[in-house]
């Protein structure tokens, strides 16, 4: 995998790509990025009249005696964002319709890999954890070119196994370590094609952006899956085999394609109700559009 | 069955061909891993169901398709169960039809259709396979047997009378059916005779090689019980119950239409306490009435295969048939102290009637209104109020049988033998046995031969004595009259020269004495008896004034000798005897000559008990030949097969229709 990687990867292109933070509130950036971020630091940014509770090493004396108020002085400070990857590598995601030739979990790798790249040229850590899969082993956030090329070498060797079943608790034990090694800031790029989830999935992944997370789900989704561009009668069965319909799919499409539409529009809701954002891409797709896509969502939070 | 017809029919196989090409296309319906499958079975139940749906319709289509393609190939090869007339030769066919129009073919079989409406079913099926040229008879063979139709080659005529054939509740008379039958075919001029019995055959067996009965299912038994009579006698009502050998199920009697139980019957709850066990053959039941209970009617209950015969009315008619004797039993006994000769004579002819012994007779003739029949034996003459009485008894439709002996030699004054003779009539002794010519009395059958010797001590001579009206009934050896007939009013006065005296003749103890007294309550019964008579049998009325006759029907039928069909008492229709048929069980309502009087018509219990006939299977079959059934459906086949495939066009047309705009709303 890894140098079918190189080889669809135009480094070229995503090279000019950097992560550019512009939360308001929690964001913090290092390196290139200043942080929003006043308090400790290591440049004056002004003063703020003092709080109740505030650092009194903060306490601009000379201010006091100059004005007769109590200002606490402010900093601007450069932070690290870390970069979460989280990859689905359940059965689901090793499906690719004809004539495609990457599964989706191909695609969801590429755009990690592209992403590991952007973030590690940032000088932001990055770490990279998985959702089923096999000889999938979770990274810890680092920086670097040897933290990429650690990321490439998990990646290229994953293969689609396992699945997390659609009951939220099945769900929420998947995600419980990837939630509680996060620090706050961490940026949790989430790529899965979201569909054997269950009903509360939408929650549990928005969950994820609390505590001054941020959380971008990635929906990742064969041509197929998008269009349901089938006909006649046909027996589905799905990945893990839990189901198996028969159906007539030019008698079915417009209700998959609305029923489709409705669970996108619950992740997005669920997301934008924790400061998230929901990224559809497809599979057959140039993943350059999708690692701008991506980047643009980071962008506006 | 041909080899051409079996293998044409071997296509019907095929049926199954859509249906498993159908299996095989579902079987091979492409299965594709697809991970959104949970988002697909949410809204399977709907999309399914609906392919389904139009998948069934065109399957089908397509098996319908194939078994008609199937027949066509056979047909017109293909037999059917329908009736037809078999020709041989190729010839013109004289068909008899005996149709049986008895009660036991109200009867509904398990089947659903009565065996009436199954044999006129049968009827039409043989009519529409005659052709031109073809001589038709239709005989119906309830009782008594009669020429529904005389032959014809008028085929329209013979359709238009089968049609009007009806049902009626007569008893059979299958024998006499076949016996028209054969007469009528008898020196028609088609070469094939065909004679078909369409009934159940009355519980007869079909023998004659001419002769075939080929709806078997005419002849499936029944689960029947009916109720025959139900006849007041004074204070007990008996019940006559009939039931079939195949009845099952116990049965209960209840009263309807008319009053309450409690005004009807002493015991009011019998009834109901009353379960009766459907026993082959015939029971009688007796219950106890309340004096003067009106008329009502009896249901049986639950209902059965044949429910016409589940209701019985009775009716103060219904009573049994009085019969008056006057006779001195020191002179017209065998036996001292015991009943006269003449009431042990008609005890055994007619064991139902009722017979009052009267000490004279009465001198008022509404003491006479309750007897329909009258025996006088050697009277010794009648008063003035007796004769009046008599006479205007008589008059009325009475019927009296004179029996003059040595006392009616010897009268008084002012009294004569009117209405039987005239004074004239006298004793004439003589120790020679006479002789009554058996000729003479031939209208009585074949007992008329056993008056011969039947004098033992003398006779009385009518020669000179008969009455105006009076016709000779029979004579002696040498010429005198033995027996006057004559008709008085809407009665009738029979005068015999012999006495039921034993001493003086051994007339009361031959069998002509017990046919006489048979004729005399039969016409009796004919003009006011009692009226509980067989459906079928002939109501006969002198003439006497307008008649008519209402039944369960409605209005029956008058028939007046000499004019036929002719108005009665127009002016081609001189006076002559009326007759009505009931052709239906019930009451029935007379009103003659201003007065009104109510028979009933009772079905014959054979209708119920006998269980149905049966008949040889080349019987069964004869006049069907080997090739009954033949019938180019060809046209109508293909025509049929023509618009299945033109629904199976138009189902895929709507179909694909409806796939597109929904591909289109899909995508766009």
């Amino acid at each position: 995998m890894a140098s079918s990687l190189t080889r669809q990867l135009d480094w070229a292109a995503l090279g000019r790509l950097r992560l550019q933070a512009r939360r308001v509130a929690d964001g913090a950036w290092v390196g290139q990025h200043q942080s929003r971020r006043r308090g400790a630091g290591l440049e004056f940014a002004g003063h703020r009249s003092y709080l109740p509770g505030d650092d009194l090493r903060w306490l601009d004396q000379r201010a006091l005696l100059r004005h007769e108020r109590l200002l606490i002085k402010q900093f601007e400070t450069e932070t690290e964002r870390t970069l979460r990857l989280l990859v689905d590598a359940t059965l689901s995601m090793g499906f690719h319709s004809e004539p495609n030739t990457s599964t989706k979990l191909d695609f969801a790798a590429l755009v990690a890999a592209a992403l590991t790249r952007v973030a590690v040229r940032s000088g932001d850590p990055v770490g990279l954890d998985f959702l089923g899969g096999a000889v999938a082993r979770p990274l810890g956030a680092s920086g670097g070119l040897e933290a990429f090329e650690r990321i490439l070498v998990e990646l290229s060797r994953l293969e689609p196994a396992g699945r997390i079943g659609d009951s939220r608790p099945e769900l929420e034990r998947a995600l419980a370590n990837v939630g509680q090694r996060a620090p706050r800031g961490t940026l949790f790029v989430v790529l899965s094609d979201l569909l054997e989830f269950g009903p509360s999935a939408p929650e549990v992944f928005a969950a994820l952006g609390t505590g001054g997370r941020q959380v971008i789900l990635v929906q990742v989704l064969d041509p197929l899956e998008a269009s349901f561009a089938l006909e006649g009668p046909v027996r589905l069965r799905s990945s893990e085999g839990d189901y198996e319909v028969e159906t007539n799919a030019s008698l079915a499409r417009a209700k998959y394609l609305e029923a489709l539409g409705a669970l996108q529009a619950q992740f997005r809701d669920a997301l934008h109700a924790h400061g998230g954002e929901l990224v559809i891409c497809r599979s057959d797709l140039d993943p350059v559009h999708a690692v701008r896509n991506i980047l643009r969502a980071a962008e506006k939070r | 069955m041909s080899f051409v017809t079996a293998l044409a029919l071997g296509v019907a196989a095929l049926v199954l061909a859509p249906l498993i090409a159908h299996l095989l296309r579902r079987g091979r319906t492409p299965e594709r891993v697809f991970p959104p499958a949970a988002l697909i079975a949410k809204l399977e139940s709907h999309s399914k169901e609906k392919a389904r749906l139009e998948d069934r319709a065109l399957l089908a289509l397509r098996m319908i398709m194939v078994v008609v393609l199937s027949v066509l190939g056979a047909t017109p090869l293909v037999r059917c169960s329908r009736l037809s007339v078999d020709r041989p030769h190729g010839a013109s066919v004289a068909l008899a039809i005996v149709l049986d129009d008895s009660h036991s073919m109200r009867a509904v079989p398990a089947g659903g259709q009565s065996r009436w409406d199954a044999a006129l079913d049968g009827g039409r099926q043989l009519l529409r396979s005659v052709r031109e040229g073809d001589a038709v008879v239709i005989v119906l063979s309830g009782k008594p047997a009669r020429l529904a139709l005389s032959a014809t080659t008028d085929l329209l005529a013979a359709r238009a009378a089968l049609e009007d054939v009806k049902v009626s509740d007569r008893g059979s008379d299958l024998d006499g059916a076949l016996a028209i039958a054969r007469s009528s075919l008898e020196g028609l001029e088609q070469p094939d005779h065909k004679l078909i019995v369409l009934g159940d055959l009355g519980g007869s067996r079909l023998d004659g090689g001419d002769a075939s009965a080929p709806l078997e299912a005419l002849r499936e038994p029944v689960d029947d019980c009916g109720l025959i009579a139900a006849r007041r006698q004074q204070d007990r009502l008996a019940v006559t119950l009939a039931c079939s050998n195949t009845a099952t199920g116990p049965r209960q009697l209840r009263a309807v239409a008319g009053a309450a139980p409690e005004a009807l019957f002493s015991d009011p709850a019998q009834l109901s306490r009353l379960s009766l066990a459907p026993r082959p053959g015939v029971q009688t039941l007796s219950v106890a009435l309340l004096a003067g209970a009106p008329d009502f009617e009896l249901e049986l209950v639950p209902p059965d295969a044949n429910v016409h015969n589940d209701r019985v009315p009775v009716s103060h008619a219904s009573a049994q048939l009085n019969v008056a004797v006057i006779a001195d039993p020191s002179h017209a006994s065998v036996v001292t102290g015991g009943p006269t000769v003449i009431e042990q004579a008609l005890g055994a002819v007619r064991p139902d009637t009722l017979i009052r012994p009267l000490a004279m007779l009465p001198d008022d003739a509404r003491e006479l209104e309750e007897y329909a029949a009258l025996v006088l034996n050697d009277p010794a003459g009648l008063g003035p109020e007796s004769r009046a009485a008599l006479s205007a008894w008589i008059e009325g439709g009475g019927v009296a049988l004179g029996l003059l002996g040595p006392a009616s030699s010897g009268l008084q004054l002012s009294a004569s033998l009117e209405p039987f003779a005239e004074r004239s009539a006298r004793w004439e002794t003589g120790k020679l046995p006479l002789d009554v010519q058996p000729r003479s009395l031939s209208w009585l059958g074949p007992e008329a031969s056993t008056l011969l010797a039947v004098t033992r001590s003398g006779r009385t001579r009518l020669d000179g004595a008969a009455l105006s009206g009076s016709a000779v009934a029979g004579v002696w050896s040498d010429g005198a009259p033995f027996l006057l007939k004559r008709a008085l009013g809407a009665g009738l006065v029979f005068t015999s020269g012999l006495p039921a005296s034993v001493e003086q003749s051994d007339f009361a103890l031959r069998p002509a004495f017990l046919a006489l007294l048979d004729h005399l309550v039969g016409e009796a019964e004919q003009r006011r008896g009692p009226g509980v008579t067989l459906v079928g049998e002939r109501w006969a009325f002198p003439d006497g004034g307008a008649l008519s006759i209402t039944g369960p029907a409605g209005p029956l039928r008058i028939d007046t000798e000499n004019c036929d069909d002719a108005p009665r008492g127009g002016p081609d229709c001189g006076s002559g005897q009326a007759s009505g048929t009931p052709e239906l069980l019930g009451r029935y309502t007379i009103s003659r000559a201003g007065a009104t009087q109510t028979r009933v018509a009772r079905i014959d219990e054979k209708e119920v008990t006998d269980p149905p006939g049966s008949a040889e299977p080349l019987q069964r079959s004869a006049a069907l030949g080997e090739d009954p059934g033949a019938i180019d459906a060809s046209p109508e086949l293909a025509l049929g097969l023509l618009g299945l495939f033109a629904a199976e066009l138009a189902l895929r047309a709507i179909g694909e229709a409806r796939r597109k705009r929904q591909t289109a709303r899909a995508l766009g």
